[in-house]
């Protein structure tokens, strides 16, 4: 694609802008840092990507992802204000979940081991991790409110801290995964994803594009598990104070 | 053997109303202890912070400062969980946990890895007169009244030395509140547990306890006899409790019939 049609691609912006201007739903700003944020972005991501590939450097690899996993922890473990070290364990359980998917990917030779696969898949594996888990904080943060009476009824007859969470972290858990689950349910029927939908276009066989496609939804599926699951092994001893086990309100009304 | 919860100038203030940041001082003070087999009603007008009290004694919150000890042990030298096995708390408002009504008659030793003592727990349902209840029923089911008794058999199966009990028998009609009163002193003598029971309602207090302790003006005001206590109050605030006003000046009568 050459630059001018990329430039006509701003006509869908300006299509967003004016609905906006003539609904007046006051987006114009938002829409207008957002395009040139991705369009910066995303330009930037493509020259970085090049230099990548060509150096073939193993320390600007990892340079690369943990740069991707500090933006996706900081930008999830906002879902978990308040929770002391929120960011370091989300960014532990998100470094987890990479080093287990690649492990596998490359170990058993499913992919090459080199960037052209590993950062493009990596950036897909911890984007997904870092949606399921900020999921899971919301729902953390949210059910040790609602499910307060259950906790400490627990507590009471002696649960330990990890038995009186055990019901919470599982509903958590469960919550969290479940856009990943209902996208596995419905995809290719409902959307085509959009790394398939590049492959395809960028002249791929499209069942070549799909097998890469099931690795994908596959690997989505066990780093969201993964994730949510270290996450609440990591975060739900904050949920208590740390002298009596009993247990901390955040957010909730001050006490 | 005979336990003693011993508790020792406990204080506890909570955030005030106002957005000032300042605190409100809930009762400072606070000192005395419930011996095995002993029944202490405490006593007070709503919003003495009786129910915080009790949940300081089960770890659910902290006094700001004071100490609470059990056998001479401090808090803060037990881990929770074996401190809350042997002083139960059982709140106000009845929780169910997920699952039926035996899951819920089993989680004490479940949570303990003990065996379920099931001859035990439906003996107990039967004297509080929930004996024709599906055990397989989800516990979510019943009603508020069902609740609170199912959740005090649950902690008596913990078999607790120390029983914090806030006003269990608060949504039950009389008669049943007659028998979970008959249930918890057969209890008391088989297993020699001590309790701490919140009532609102004089003559249960009377009934069950051999002593009161009065909360007000941010203690514990008066800690007297059950029978002393009815009859002659120690102070204008335990008159005022029972009905009979500062000025009046009763002669020796048990405070049964007030209300």
């Amino acid at each position: 694609m050459s630059y001018t049609a990329l430039a006509f691609t701003v006509l869908f912006i300006m299509i967003t802008m004016f609905i906006s201007y003539w609904q007046k739903l006051g987006l114009e700003k938002g829409i207008a840092v957002g395009t040139i944020r991705a369009a910066v972005q995303l330009l930037a991501v493509g020259y970085v990507l090049q230099a990548v590939f060509e150096s073939r450097s193993h320390w600007l690899l990892a340079a690369i992802i943990a740069v991707m996993i500090i933006v996706a922890a900081r930008n999830a473990s906002a879902k978990g204000k308040g929770i002391p070290g929120i960011f370091w364990r989300m960014a532990a359980a998100l470094l987890a979940t990479e080093l287990l998917m690649m492990g596998i990917l490359l170990l058993l030779g499913i992919i090459e081991p080199t960037p052209r696969y590993i950062i493009p898949l990596s950036g897909m594996t911890i984007g997904n991790a870092m949606v399921a888990g900020g999921l899971f904080l919301t729902q953390l943060m949210r059910e040790s409110e609602s499910s307060r009476g259950e906790i400490e009824t627990l507590l009471a007859l002696g649960a330990s801290p990890r038995q009186a969470v055990q019901g919470t972290l599982k509903r958590a858990v469960r919550y969290s995964m479940i856009p990943t689950i209902d996208g596995m349910k419905t995809v290719g029927l409902v959307q085509l994803p959009g790394m398939m939908t590049g492959m395809i276009i960028a002249g791929a066989d499209p069942v070549e594009a799909v097998r890469y496609q099931i690795l994908i939804v596959f690997a989505f599926t066990s780093s969201a598990a993964v994730t949510s699951m270290l996450l609440g092994l990591l975060t739900y001893r904050k949920l208590f104070s740390d002298g009596i086990g009993m247990l901390v309100r955040y957010g909730g009304r001050g006490d | 053997m005979t336990h003693i919860l011993k508790m020792d100038r406990l204080a506890k203030s909570l955030p005030a109303k106002k957005a000032d940041g300042g605190r409100r001082m809930l009762f400072q003070e606070v000192s005395g202890s419930v011996s095995s087999g002993e029944t202490v009603v405490v006593l007070g007008r709503s919003g003495q912070g009786k129910s915080t009290l009790l949940r300081i004694l089960s770890l659910l919150e902290q006094a700001d400062s004071g100490s609470v000890e059990l056998d001479g042990k401090s808090c803060a030298d037990m881990e929770a969980r074996l401190w809350r096995r042997q002083v139960a708390y059982v709140s106000q408002t009845p929780v169910m946990l997920p699952g039926s009504v035996e899951a819920n008659l089993a989680a004490p030793s479940a949570l303990h890895g003990l065996p379920f003592q099931r001859e035990q727990a439906y003996a107990l349902l039967d004297e509080a007169g929930l004996g024709s209840i599906d055990p397989g029923k989800d516990a979510s089911e019943l009603s508020g009244g069902e609740k609170q008794r199912l959740s005090l058999i649950r902690s008596l199966l913990l078999k607790p030395h120390f029983l914090l009990l806030d006003e269990i028998t608060a949504s039950l009609d009389p008669g049943s509140a007659m028998s979970i009163e008959k249930l918890l002193s057969g209890w008391r003598s088989e297993h020699g547990a001590g309790m701490l029971w919140i009532s609102h309602d004089q003559e249960q207090a009377a009934r069950v306890s051999s002593r009161i302790w009065l909360m007000a003006r941010n203690t514990i005001l008066e800690n007297a006899d059950t029978g002393r206590f009815f009859s002659r109050p120690g102070t204008p605030e335990g008159l005022e409790y029972l009905g009979k006003g500062p000025s009046l000046d009763e002669p020796g009568e048990s405070g049964a019939e007030e209300s």
